[in-house]
């Protein structure tokens, strides 16, 4: 360790130790720093006051799939050699610069706090995604639980809604999920945005008997298969009935039906499925849904980087640029936590075939909203965009940041079946500065 | 499907239908009729098909798959002893029938089938079924579906410019006439030559560009390990060097994918552009842009081997060697390959990794084929395999893998083995098996059904003949592609290009479709729709894969599935009147009869008598309309969904 501290250059010594005396001093000492065993009792003292933790209520999380390129996007600083046909454009801070690909986001930089120093030890994306979404490695012999599933855990869950807390627009597989959290943590999967939340009405063709009387038809037919195979994956299936019969039939439906948006205003977010994706999750959140990840994918861009990454970066600066505005201007973005993010970045090297390969070594994050002070960058990668220049940031500080702006508690630990412990952001630490 | 005429409405159809809210839909041909009546009558439209050959069983040799498939209970029953497991109990027919006709053709059984196999009194009839099953073309159409999750197929591109289809049916083909595993992979590993003349090109042109993870690929998919981290850095938890990784990838670094424009055999300049400027002489619409590409382009997709060396990337790290200097090919395990005079490096690898001596290309086959049919491999995860690796039971392991070898990769003739084995005829565990502790093969696990189990079975609750539809051909399209950029004129391109419009137009894909559509919903088997479908249909709500990920399909449940089967459309089909269902069940007379039909066509099964009594009240009750309550009940429940 000391090793690398000596062959940072000044500034970042000095942030480090800085850091590093502020931990010492216990400043941002967390409970989950568990290792001196805090035991039950400990659990209940008051935690030490964070500086901005807490202001989030809702988070919007948008996951570029496939590795976004930090070197043509949000880490674009001009001088570089590595940085390909992108260019620097300036942004409304002085100083901070993003790719030209971003002209809508670069008017929006007052609200984004950029993380530049991301790094992971991966480079196969479902093992990078997993961890991303999740602070933990993938291992066989257990699934850990995505954010908005620890979300709902910590918080409690809600009575009397219908609505779901936790929804996944775009869809994607091998998304974590509840983990071994219960099934009623599970986010509800929407496969297009456009179509919404389908097949919520109840059949007309029978009209035999009410739904319910129908329902309670099934559940005597499977009551011997049930008591039979006392096993999760069969009692999932019970709360998801339970959770769809909630649904069907709700006026809060309403929040997942993007037709009752104005065509111009469906429009300003992009007819692409990422930008009505943002607006269908901004929908959700003006309804109180809690945590809504979009997942927007193609970024893994190995051949003709220059043929691709125009149409997607500029898909996600209109689309995130216009949900940016559209929470401020319904005041809505001070308790919305808007994150943008990625498995890992791609190589800084331009490859035979004009494209750019994966590359955990440093990626760049973006925070905004939610009590996120905006219009600073966070950390910084070499000189050729090839490591992080300071010590960088884990994929679990990161996710600490983002627990922590939420207020939720970083060192309470959950017990898997088994009896092992997790927590949130596993021993990630947050960066307090980039709350306000 | 639509336009058969249903004999048996008379008892419950006029009932029927007054439950149904929406009228019978019009076949789309029934509507132009009606239209226009006096239009000319137009002539048929072709829709060609491919003929299906299925291999079958070799019957000679039934006694050794039953002396093989007793030694794997010899060597499980041994374990049993060892770790005090007991075994579950052995499964009912009924049990059996449908986990079988799932495990094998993918779908449950029809009320007809699950009766014969009930009623049928005969000693063998269990090996028997295995038999007809594996000689059914269900068997292909189940296995094809689990290995375009493994291998990422796609129809729309397998790269730019090249559609998928070609390499899906090519891999299909291979399971329908059971080649042994280890010479169709083989092709695809040596494949050479232009993609649409030789599909089997479409597995290197999957990760076309990517040469380091398509060997990553290669050998997580084949080999069961996994050396993807070792790409950047020596690997965190197993034994692989970062050199490691450039060494084995070096045999296959000179493979290229694409030919060049400007290659000499054009006869000087770029074809595509001089070709373009042709296009737009004869054709006024045409800019210069992509119109044309999938022939200026597609016909220059072509793997062939370039010589092309592999050196250290420039951040190389380690002390064994330095960055950018040429890397030699190197095996991951030994026996080393044996170099042939005349063998490319990829044919050299190639013949490496499929061989019987290759310490984990058997072993993962076997394994993976294992898990099909318990549910848990005796390694997991299947693809990654370590050199500390213990499988649950090492002794049965090493007779499953010298099994896989001693009937030289004949994949069917291995799965008709562990058919036969009794651990694999007795019930489903009914407990949670646990993250941690180690699973000892009491009888298989419970599974929720693939998605593709899922979807297929409510085609067979729904529709006629499912198995009648084919997807359009790939040849159809392939013909039309395929052109010889060294001789091909402008006229040629512009006239294969309106020929492959007419093919492609609506009116030919509704000629095909319109038996089986309903309200817009394609019914025919998985593998006979796109792959993979857009996200939202029923198959990716219930987990089919994307195909941008190995092995990304998904067994876990969700609220949109639950509301699909509550309100979607192919459960209202069931209960249409001129569904397959209907008419299976008013092939009964009586309610009794008809609730036994009922509950045999959805859970393969008959009622306790306490169901019966359940579903009788439903009928008095509600008369007609009872019998969709009960059928609606079933096929929403659980059990529906798992398979025991």
């Amino acid at each position: 360790m000391f090793d690398t501290l000596k062959n940072l250059d000044i500034t970042t010594r000095r942030l480090f130790l800085e850091r590093a005396a502020k931990s010492l001093l216990g400043v941002s000492v967390l409970p989950a720093l568990g290792s001196f065993g805090f035991g039950a009792d400990d659990k209940k003292k008051p935690m030490p006051k964070l500086p901005g933790g807490g202001t989030a209520s809702h988070v919007i999380y948008l996951f570029m799939t496939g590795a976004m390129s930090h070197l043509d996007t949000f880490d674009v600083v001009g001088g570089r050699e590595n940085e390909g046909e992108t260019k620097p454009v300036q942004t409304k801070v002085s100083g901070l610069t993003l790719g030209n690909w971003l002209p809508e986001l670069a008017q929006h930089t007052n609200d984004l706090a950029i993380v530049r120093s991301l790094h992971t030890e991966t480079a196969d994306h479902e093992a990078g995604k997993y961890l991303m979404r999740t602070s933990y490695k993938e291992i066989a012999s257990i699934r850990h639980p995505g954010l908005g599933a620890w979300m709902m855990k910590l918080n409690g869950i809600r009575t009397n809604r219908t609505l779901p807390d936790n929804v996944l627009i775009g869809g994607d597989n091998r998304h974590p999920g509840a983990g071994f959290m219960e099934p009623t943590y599970t986010p509800i999967p929407l496969g297009n945005p456009n179509d919404g939340l389908q097949n919520t009405k109840q059949p007309e063709y029978l009209n035999s008997g009410s739904f319910q009387a129908r329902l309670d038809l099934v559940n005597k037919f499977d009551s011997g298969f049930r008591k039979k195979y006392p096993q999760k994956q069969v009692e999932a299936y019970t709360e998801f009935y339970k959770q769809a019969q909630a649904l069907m039939g709700s006026a809060d439906l309403k929040a997942f039906d993007l037709n009752l948006e104005k065509k111009e205003d469906r429009d300003k977010y992009g007819m692409d499925a990422f930008g009505q994706g943002c607006m269908l999750a901004r929908r959700l959140v003006e309804n109180d849904v809690k945590f809504v990840e979009v997942t927007f994918g193609n970024w893994d861009m190995h051949t003709d980087i220059y043929d691709k990454v125009g149409t997607n970066a500029g898909r996600m600066d209109h689309a995130v640029a216009t949900l940016l505005g559209d929470l401020k201007s319904r005041g809505l973005l001070k308790s919305t936590l808007v994150v943008i993010t990625s498995e890992f970045g791609r190589t800084p090297k331009i490859n035979q075939n004009a494209g750019r390969d994966h590359h955990p070594g440093v990626f760049s994050g973006v925070l905004a909203g939610g009590g996120v002070k905006g219009g600073q960058v966070w950390g910084a990668s070499d000189k050729d965009g090839h490591h992080p220049a300071d010590e960088g940031v884990t994929v679990a500080d990161f996710n600490a940041t983002i627990a922590h702006a939420l207020g939720l508690k970083l060192g309470e630990e959950i017990f898997s079946k088994s009896g092992r412990p997790f927590k949130v952001a596993h021993d990630g630490k947050p960066i307090t500065k980039l709350l306000g | 499907m639509l336009n058969r005429i249903v004999s048996h409405t008379v008892i419950w159809g006029t009932v029927i239908l007054a439950l149904l809210v929406t009228a019978p839909t019009e076949s789309l041909a029934q509507a132009k009729a009606k239209a226009k009546p006096k239009a000319k009558p137009e002539p048929p439209i072709p829709v060609p098909t491919r003929k299906i050959t299925i291999d079958k069983v070799d019957p000679a040799t039934k006694s050794q798959v039953l002396t093989s498939a007793a030694k794997i209970d010899k060597l499980i029953e041994a374990n049993y002893l060892k770790t005090r497991t007991k075994p579950n109990e052995m499964t009912s027919d009924e049990q059996f029938v449908r986990r079988v006709y799932l495990d094998i053709t993918g779908t449950i059984p029809t009320y007809k089938q699950t009766r014969s196999f009930l009623i049928n009194t005969d000693k063998e009839k269990r090996t028997k079924l295995i038999d007809t099953l594996l000689n059914d073309e269900g068997y292909a159409r189940n296995l094809y579906n689990y290995w375009a999750d493994i291998l990422r197929l796609r129809d729309r591109e397998v790269t730019n410019n090249a559609p998928g289809k070609l390499y899906n049916e090519w891999v299909r083909e291979h399971l329908e006439a059971n080649t042994p595993y280890d010479r169709w992979v083989s092709e695809m590993l040596t494949a050479e030559g232009k993609y649409l003349d030789n599909p089997a090109t479409g597995y290197l042109l999957r990760d076309s560009g990517m040469p380091l993870d398509s060997m990553n690929n290669t050998v997580r998919i084949f080999l069961g390990t996994q050396i993807g981290c070792a790409q950047c850095h020596d690997h965190p938890f197993d034994k692989w060097k970062r050199k490691e990784f450039y060494e084995v990838a070096a045999y296959t670094f000179g493979t290229a994918t694409r030919r060049g424009g400007n290659d000499k055999r054009f006869g000087g300049g770029n074809v595509v552009n001089k070709m373009r400027e042709e296009l737009k002489k004869i054709d006024d619409k045409f800019d210069g842009g992509g119109k044309y590409n999938r022939f200026l382009q597609g016909n220059l997709i072509e793997v062939y081997d370039n010589g092309g060396k592999l050196t250290l990337p420039q951040d190389y790290q380690y002390d064994d060697a330095k960055p950018k200097t040429l890397v030699a090919p190197k095996a991951i395990f030994d026996p080393q390959p044996v170099t042939s005079k005349g063998d490319t490096p990829r044919v050299i690898f190639t013949k490496w990794l499929t061989s019987p001596q290759n310490p984990r290309f058997a072993k993962t086959i076997a394994n993976r084929m294992w898990k099909r049919l318990f549910g848990i491999g005796q390694i997991e995860p299947v693809d990654d395999i370590k050199d500390e690796t213990v499988p649950e039971n090492p002794e049965l392991m090493d007779f499953l893998t010298a099994e896989m070898v001693r009937v030289k990769f004949d994949v069917k003739e291995y799965l008709r083995i562990v058919l036969n084995t009794k651990a694999y005829q007795r019930e489903a565990t009914y407990v949670e098996v646990g993250e941690s502790e180690e699973y000892h093969f009491p009888g298989p696990v419970l599974r929720r059904m693939t998605p593709e189990q899922v979807w297929d079975s409510f085609i067979t609750l729904a529709v006629w003949d499912p198995e009648k539809y084919q997807m359009e051909p790939a040849k159809v399209q392939g013909e039309l592609l395929d052109l010889d950029l060294t001789k091909a004129t402008a006229e040629e391109i512009v006239k294969r290009d309106a020929e492959l419009r007419a093919v492609q137009a609506g009116k030919v894909r509704d000629a095909r479709n319109k038996d089986y559509t309903y309200k817009g919903q394609l019914l025919a088997y998985a593998s006979e729709l796109p792959t993979p479908m857009p996200p939202g249909h029923f198959l990716r709500q219930f987990g089919q894969s994307d195909r941008e990920s190995i092995e990304a399909s998904s067994e876990e449940g969700s609220v949109p599935q639950v509301l699909q089967m509550f309100n979607g459309t192919i459960t209202h089909m069931i209960l249409h009147e001129k569904s397959f269902m209907y008419h299976t069940v008013t092939e009964g007379k009586k309610p009794e009869e008809r609730i036994n039909i009922i509950f045999m066509t959805i859970l393969s099964r008959r009622p306790t008598d306490e169901e019966r009594t359940i579903a009788m009240e439903e009928i008095a009750k509600h008369n007609a309309g009872g019998y969709g309550n009960v059928i609606w009940s079933l096929v929403n429940t659980r059990e529906f969904l798992f398979i025991q």
